[in-house]
């Protein structure tokens, strides 16, 4: 009986296990789904950048310029003698492999290269045979290879699946922030005209109209006239935002996300709804339709550029003679602002140390940057007893709070996002400890990998997130997640789509929007989403 | 004797081999960290594969009890599937190579009824056993192919909506009224 089986020996062999060689040998396969589109020339040479050209990454030739190994290696050089922390970072690490498994990106997808040490292996492995004795002299023994095209085809691959989240420094026991070797690493790529279209485009745009997606002051207002529109329906109360106000006490600058994608939308009505009923109580803000995007896809390129951009914020504070500037809900834009804008664009001397007007309360922890985070202003609101909540009309909510990567990591705010949804919403579950605050899995799609073509790599990447997520989903019945980011926003909503459906996201301010009481308004019935708030259909 | 009861005796040792072919389905450097993180937010994928593997062959061998799946063992071992394939769906792999590991598990069983042989056991006859896997298999790709329209459906819908606040933008749409939410709030 048995007999009639064959045994396994007889059977087809089919091996499950992929080729193993040493990674250096491993050569690149740059698949569909992972990567992102190549930069286009007109947005390149809009930002002054070299060697624009129309080419595929699937193609065999790159077409790069004849010398591009030159320029590269100069590059390097330059870099090395530029960057005290670059040089470190690539000298000190010892390969211990404490970030190999700390990164999203590795979790979900298993490719080795992923692993934070490996991918700054790619570039360290190039230091090394160039720019050290040891390396030069024995060569692969201790680590080192000659640059070639394919591993520049290497590096483009994976300095493009890095989202810069910095989770993976946490755990370095030397403090190697992986991020900057990306953000080195891209910097260099970009020396050859090979940045993606996703992050170009954006920069190029903010360049020339002053948020990523290329809107004119016009349109812009129009979007949030819209929302006036929108806000007077739901509450009864028609709010007043004024533009380019020459004046006006404070500057508020928000990711473009917020104007024109929704849920960040309805995050956009939670401010206005929040600054009208501040308005009463001596709050004086103008918003404007030039420095009209927090974020700055500039940071994804290069210093210099991250710096151009930066720069539009405080020119705009500067010309509407504003006393501090206060920030929306975005990710890297308070990465940029809390660890370079001071030593690229400071001292912003024009400005004075934001105190609220409300509270009194003086941030000194931005007494540099002179730019407080509306989650902090709106804690200290909450604190000071200035708002009246009804947070009943978030009782269709069970709320948790994702940690966006830049303002949790880059700048420490962990606690003023959770004390204001906590005011503001009576359910709130946090996610498992592991997967919050300073160690929060990043959304998988920033640093500008949020196009659509690399969509696998942000669901792969996205994993770790979405999986503590589902826990709390199943565990508690959570079915909203909040953030701060708005590219969080963006991606996160298809993210639960495909992981956990049955979550929606929002932002912090639009629960805000829904909870606080305007003077004069009519009984809501729906919240800032238009859905029927929790209770009306039994009245009905 | 009983194929099932046979290897319900020997479900630890089948498990074993199964999530090994299953684990060197990936990069040498991934498969350690694959098997040995037993952590369900630190290595998801490990852990939704082990807990998946289980599962499965819990249904495979009629022990799935019913409380895991609410009476309902077939939506059981549909969650167990969904769960694995929805992370295969993603990852670099084929369609065939994204379901092969559920053929793995006849390998798994072979060797474990091989080994009784060589022993000079009595050994039972697998057919039974084939004919379950093959259905599991049939209804993976049932379930990869779903997982992969999933992707396209959002792709797709993100590539609408960015198109539909394009005209927003440039004031070329007017919604009907009635079809707005606000627009039902302003009736009132």
């Amino acid at each position: 009986m048995a007999d009639e089986v064959p045994k396994t020996s007889e059977m087809v062999k089919i091996d499950h296990a992929p080729p193993s060689t040493g990674w250096m040998d491993t050569p690149v396969v740059i698949r569909k789904g992972i990567y992102s589109y190549p930069a286009k020339k007109p947005t390149l040479d809009y930002l002054s950048m070299p060697f624009g050209r129309e080419w595929s990454p699937l193609d065999a030739d790159w077409k790069l310029p004849p010398n591009w190994l030159d320029i590269l290696l100069e590059g390097m050089r330059e870099r090395i003698d530029r960057f005290r922390s670059f040089r470190l970072f690539m000298d000190i690490c010892v390969r211990c492999g404490a970030c190999a498994d700390k990164c999203h990106y590795f979790i979900g997808t298993g490719d080795p290269k992923n692993m934070p040490v490996l991918r700054a292996e790619l570039l360290r492995s190039v230091y090394r045979k160039e720019f050290t004795l040891a390396g030069k002299l024995m060569g692969k023994m201790v680590g080192a290879r000659q640059m070639t095209a394919e591993v520049l085809k290497e590096w483009w691959y994976y300095f493009f699946q890095c989202s810069e989240c910095r989770r993976c420094s946490v755990f370095c026991p030397y403090g190697i922030d992986t991020a900057e070797i990306t953000i080195i690493g891209r910097e260099l790529l970009n020396l050859l005209g090979l940045n993606i279209d996703w992050i170009a485009q954006p920069a190029a745009n903010c360049f020339r109209t002053g948020n990523h997606l290329g809107i004119q002051p016009h349109a812009f207002k129009d979007m949030l006239d819209f929302f006036v529109d929108d806000t007077e329906n739901i509450t009864g109360v028609r709010v007043n935002p004024t533009y380019n106000r020459k004046g006006a006490e404070i500057l508020f600058v928000t990711p473009s996300g917020d104007v024109f994608a929704d849920p960040g939308t309805y995050t956009a009505m939670g401010y206005l709804i929040l600054f009208h009923y501040l308005e009463s109580l001596g709050f004086d803000v103008t918003w404007s339709t030039y420095a009209s995007e927090g974020g700055n896809f500039g940071f994804f390129t290069s210093h210099e550029m991250m710096k151009r951009l930066n720069a539009k914020m405080y020119a705009e504070a500067k010309r509407l003679k504003v006393k501090w500037i206060l920030g929306g809900e975005c990710g890297h834009m308070w990465r940029v602002i809390h660890q370079y804008m001071d030593t690229m664009n400071g001292p912003a001397d024009h400005l004075e140390t934001p105190v609220s007007p409300i509270t009194g309360t003086r941030f000194t922890n931005a007494a540099t940057t002179k730019m407080v985070h509306i989650t902090e202003f709106t804690a200290d609101l909450i604190r000071n007893g200035k708002l009246k909540l009804d947070k009943s009309r978030n009782d269709n909510l069970n709320v948790t709070f994702h940690d966006s990567c830049n303002p949790a990591r880059g700048m420490g705010l962990l606690d003023e996002p959770r004390y204001v949804i906590q005011n503001v919403c009576n359910t709130f579950h946090e996610m498992p400890e592991s997967t919050i605050r300073e160690q929060t899995f990043c959304c998988g799609s920033g640093s500008g990998l949020n196009a659509g073509e690399n969509l696998e790599l942000r669901f792969r990447g996205g994993m770790p997130r979405a999986n503590a997520v589902k826990h709390v989903h199943e565990k508690h019945g959570v079915n909203m997640l909040a953030c701060v980011c708005a590219i969080d926003r963006a991606v996160l909503p298809p993210l639960m789509d495909y992981w956990v459906p049955g979550v929606g996201v929002t932002g912090v301010h639009e629960l805000v929007g829904n909870a606080l009481i305007l003077p004069g308004e009519k009984k809501r019935t729906t919240d800032l989403r238009g859905e029927d708030l929790p209770g009306v259909e039994e009245e009905d | 004797m009983d194929a099932i009861g046979f290897f319900r005796d020997r479900k630890k040792e089948v498990l074993s081999k199964w999530r090994d072919a299953v684990f060197a389905s990936y990069p040498p450097e991934r498969t350690q960290f694959l098997k040995t993180k037993n952590d369900p937010f630190g290595n998801p994928v490990g852990h939704q594969i082990n807990e998946g593997l289980a599962g499965i062959l819990d249904y495979l061998l009629g022990e799935a009890g019913e409380e895991d799946c609410a009476g309902d063992v077939k939506a059981g071992v549909s969650r167990f599937l969904d769960a694995i394939l929805r992370i295969r769906a993603v990852q670099d792999f084929t369609a065939s190579q994204a379901v092969e590991f559920l053929f793995a598990l006849k390998d798994a069983l072979r060797d474990v009824a091989d080994a009784e042989l060589e022993k000079g056991h009595d050994v039972p006859d697998t057919r039974v056993l084939d004919r379950k896997v093959d259905a599991l298999a049939l209804e993976g790709f049932d379930i990869y192919c779903a997982c992969r329209e999933h992707l396209y459906e959002i792709r797709v819908r993100e590539v609408k909506n960015l198109s539909y606040l394009a005209m927003k933008r440039a004031n070329l749409v007017r919604e009907i009224p009635g079809l707005e939410p606000s627009g039902a709030a302003e009736e009132e």
